[in-house]
């Protein structure tokens, strides 16, 4: 299988403060360093991680949404970092992207059918006559009523919206769609709706998903493979049976343990303690090694590498003692 | 730091400004040696293409400009063509007049301002702050050209208390007696410049009086005159010195026409005189001391602003 | 479940027209405001019903008094007053907006491109537009004012004209006004670019342009309403004085600061001209500054 997305030694800065007078640069912080992950065409990857950590920059990057990112980011092959004008917006349709909050990623001043048809009439997609049967099209599609169409988006519950946001994102027809955080703003009783119907979508589409969570229940849900994230930098992936079970990453495994399951009697005490460190001060070496229950010195003075420990090769980790048992 | 890029703004702002203007000044009515040969019928052509050369004017704007820039580097800023003096000599009492209108309506309508505002904010939405309020409107809404002929009708015309314009004579009737000549121009003055104050002084002393550190006073037992003036006003105070600093390029607009209307021979009337006599040399160096007096003042009242408040650093 | 949605959909307008209704001060500005532009438009009707032409000098009827057709009598030139304080008003009026708006086109464009690109285009922008409000604005209006159009190319003929003088006028107030409504424009730009549909629609494809003009801008309307409002008093004025001055409206074409050209002379002799025109410019100054102010509390985010 090749992969459809290849997202290689991702870095993403932005500067900070004051520029210094006499360098002429301004301090940076780097919310994403190096990150490398593929998206294989009808997979769902999953980008998980405390807030912070920089899942949410990694996704937006992807998405085009900063300017001239460092590393390499390639669609079907083809760098998309560094597209001619010309055929940037074909090639970027194919990927598309579900926000947060619905409260804000739709126009208040449009009508849901303006919302729809706008994606449709930048990329040119037929005409009007054609762009009205489609946006009723996928407004059934995400499973609410035609006449949904003529009204804006405060009319509706956060459920709603959310179905509305993920209408307008398939609306160029992608084949990747980043989701970041898409069920976090909805209350509890409508995101497995939701997380249902992402699932028929990818199912009757053949979509790719980058789906952006912190909730490891949803990630189980819809992941075939997981990749976790920590001070901007990824250090664990691996396909979701394995992760789930035999985690390898202390980090991991600290997540893993936070989550209540129904069936245990008590929640397991969380493996990871203290604070997250600011993106200003990132520790040396590993950066987990301050809340970290194995670390040792090397921790504080090598950054462990992001590689296969013993057996499974799509399996990796980046951890000094990954390769030992726990 | 922050005091050192202060003056290179400044700088930047006047030499930018001395530059726009003296590209607009050759767009102005009038050639300056065709205003030489209309006075002076022995002229001929060839002479008169012979003094464009001497006067550079047959240069690019750029060029000529540089001449000027730096001559008034150097401290030449060249002379007026209908007072045939050098600029400075004008311009120096023309400044020490308008000088002596803008301190005085500054301090005057500072104190009024601050005054009215205290009374408004003690119980905002009062009798006393709805009169304060109109007030405020009314001055910002007078045209002050107007609110200047309106005065000279009722104090000079009907009642004769006062003069309707000139400013005395230097030494002829003292100290004392000049200053009848500016009663009118600071009380129109004061009047138009006033509103915009007062209302700032409000808003910023109401504000003030809802932070916590006044509840605390006032939880103590502070009686409430004393809290408002304890606390209230010096915090109140250095917003009001802001927006005076703002106001700065308003109050010279203000004083060009009071000058005008009351016939002093301040900067703002200068100006004016200068663009309507084609004295163009002199209309822009005024204009360049004007803006330097208005930055300085502007920059004088951040300063006040930081030694009243702490919080600000300057240095 | 339909009419509520109806009711709904302009919510926020309806909230900010009640509030506003509600400020007896920014609402008796708006009646008088509506009063003078409808005096004013009257005009030409008037002038046709009483049989008289206010353009007319008749240096017979130099300061007469009122008169069953001359309802406020006669100016130092044999005009009727009162049709040409009605004349003024169009035009002071009509600088007055005109300038406004098209100050508005520059200051929601500066405004926009500063709050949107951010950056040193961002630090350029307002560190020229704290440069031009720290200005002393009436004399370099003046110098503007003074440019001989000729010398742009203009014929002689339009240059001289009371049209050229009308957008001169309004061009140089334009020039000078925008900057309020820049820094208000700026500031909520900054607000909406960094907000989720604004982001999604550039995911989507569209272009910079779209986006300003089409999510960013609707959402920046009432702030640039409020700051419109609040301009449009000083406008008037800075109108009034440069006209008075010599240096706006050309006569005969009349604008309430013109008409006060040559009152200062004739104060002591006819002091009512010098009287109504500069009452009339307060008038509209303070009710427009009344409904700036009342809208400026109507659209109070805080109040929402």
């Amino acid at each position: 299988m090749t992969a459809l997305l290849s997202v290689k030694d991702l870095t993403i800065s932005f500067p900070v403060g004051r520029v210094n007078l006499f360098t002429g640069h301004r301090r940076a912080i780097h919310a994403v360093q190096d990150v490398s992950f593929d998206i294989a065409s009808g997979e769902t990857l999953a980008l998980v991680g405390e807030s912070g950590c920089g899942k949410t920059t990694a996704g937006r990057a992807i998405a085009g949404l900063y300017k001239a990112p460092k590393g390499a980011i390639s669609f079907r092959g083809q760098d998309i970092l560094d597209l001619p004008r010309a055929s940037r917006r074909t090639v970027r349709r194919a990927i598309q992207m579900i926000f947060q909050d619905p409260f804000s990623s739709l126009d208040p001043r449009m009508t849901v059918s303006e919302i729809l048809s706008d994606p449709l009439k930048v990329n040119g997609i037929g005409n009007a006559q054609e762009i009205r049967e489609r946006v009723q099209d996928l407004i059934g599609q995400v499973g609410l009523p035609a006449d949904t169409l003529n009204r804006h988006p405060h009319e509706f519950s956060g459920g709603q919206r959310q179905r509305i946001a993920i209408a307008r994102a398939l609306a160029p027809e992608p084949q990747i769609v980043v989701a970041d955080e898409p069920l976090s703003a909805l209350d509890v009783s409508v995101q497995s709706q939701v997380l249902n119907l992402l699932g028929a979508l990818k199912r009757q589409r053949g979509l790719s998903y980058l789906f952006i969570s912190h909730d490891l229940a949803a990630v189980h849900h819809i992941a075939d493979r997981v990749a976790v994230m920590y001070l901007g930098r990824l250090v664990e992936i691996a396909g979701r049976d394995a992760l789930f079970a035999a985690p390898r990453h202390p980090y991991t495994q600290g997540l893993l343990a936070a989550v209540p399951r129904i069936g245990h009697r008590r929640r397991r005490r969380s493996l990871i303690e203290g604070d997250l460190p600011g993106p200003l001060a990132i520790p040396s070496g590993c950066g987990f090694h301050p809340r970290c229950p194995l670390a040792k010195d090397i921790c504080r003075r090598e950054r462990p590498e992001l590689k296969s420990h013993a057996g499974d090769r799509a399996h990796l980790a980046a951890c000094h003692f990954a390769g030992e048992a726990l | 730091m922050f005091f050192l890029r202060r003056l290179l703004g400044m700088a930047i702002v006047l030499l930018a400004m001395s530059f726009v203007v003296y590209g607009l000044i050759g767009l102005m009515p009038g050639d300056p040696i065709d205003l030489m040969v209309m006075s002076n019928p022995g002229i001929t052509a060839a002479d008169a293409d012979r003094l464009r050369a001497l006067y550079s004017l047959d240069e690019p704007l750029v060029t000529r400009y540089g001449h000027w820039l730096i001559a008034a580097l150097q401290g030449d800023f060249g002379f007026s063509r209908v007072y045939a003096q050098p600029v400075l000599d004008i311009i120096g009492p023309a400044l020490w007049q308008t000088t002596k209108l803008v301190a005085l309506t500054l301090v005057i309508s500072s104190i009024l301002a601050t005054a009215l505002g205290i009374l408004s904010a003690l119980r905002p939405g009062g009798k006393i702050d709805t009169l304060v309020s109109f007030i405020s409107f009314a001055g910002i809404s007078l045209p002050s050209f107007w609110l200047a002929l309106i005065l000279i009708l009722t104090f000079a015309v009907w009642l004769g208390w006062l003069p309707a314009s000139g400013m005395g004579r230097p030494g002829e009737e003292g100290f004392l007696g000049n200053a009848r000549f500016l009663i009118l121009p600071v009380t129109t003055l004061v009047i138009a410049n006033i509103g915009g104050v007062t209302r700032y002084a409000r808003s910023a002393l109401i504000e003030t009086l809802r932070m916590d550190f006044i509840r605390t006073a006032r939880a103590k037992g502070a009686r409430e005159p004393r809290v408002v003036l304890r606390h209230g006003v010096p915090n109140a105070l250095s917003s009001v010195i802001t927006v005076i600093g703002m106001n700065f390029g308003t109050l010279f607009s203000g004083a060009l026409i009071t000058e005008t209307m009351f016939a002093q021979r301040g900067l703002g009337k200068t100006i004016y005189d200068a663009i309507l006599g084609n004295d163009y040399n002199l209309a822009l160096v005024a204009l360049l001391f004007a803006t330097f007096a208005t930055l300085i003042g502007n920059l004088l009242a951040d300063l006040a602003c930081a030694w009243l408040d702490p919080r600000i650093s300057v240095i | 479940m339909n009419a509520l949605a109806i009711a709904v959909d302009n919510a926020p307008w309806q909230r900010r027209w009640r509030r506003f209704r509600r400020n007896r001060t920014a609402l008796s500005g708006l009646y008088v405001l509506v009063a003078l532009i409808v005096f004013s438009l009257a005009a030409a009707p008037l002038e046709a019903l009483l049989g008289i032409d206010a353009n007319n000098a008749d240096l017979l009827s130099r300061f007469d008094g009122r008169s069953a057709t001359n309802w406020l009598g006669h100016d130092e030139l044999g005009r009727d007053v009162l049709i040409r304080l009605m004349y003024g008003g169009q035009v002071s009026l009509g600088v007055g907006i005109a300038a406004t708006l098209l100050g508005a086109v520059i200051g929601i464009s500066i405004g926009l491109a500063a709050g949107y690109f951010g950056g040193n285009l961002d630090a350029l922008l307002m560190r020229f537009t704290d440069g031009i409000i720290a200005l002393p604005l009436l004399p370099l209006l003046i110098v503007l004012a003074a440019i001989d159009l000729t010398k742009l190319g203009f014929s002689a003929d339009f240059a001289r004209s009371s049209a050229a003088s009308f957008y001169r006028i309004v061009l140089i107030i334009a020039l000078i006004d925008w900057t309020r409504i820049a820094r208000l424009v700026r500031a909520s730009t900054l607000s909406i670019r960094e907000r989720e549909f604004v982001l999604a629609a550039r995911v989507s494809g569209a272009g910079t342009v779209r986006i300003l003009l089409r999510s960013v801008l609707p959402n920046v309307i009432a702030p640039i309403i409020v700051a419109c409002s609040q301009v449009l008093g000083s406008v008037i004025l800075f109108e009034a004085v440069l006209s008075f001055l010599g240096f706006g409206i050309a006569p005969p074409t009349p604008s309430w600061g013109n008409m006060l050209n040559n009152a200062q002379e004739l104060v002591a002799t006819a002091p009512m001209l010098a009287i109504y025109p500069g009452l009339l410019i307060f008038i509209t100054v303070i009710a427009v500054n009344f409904i700036g102010d009342g809208l400026q509390d109507a659209f109070d985010p805080r109040a929402e």
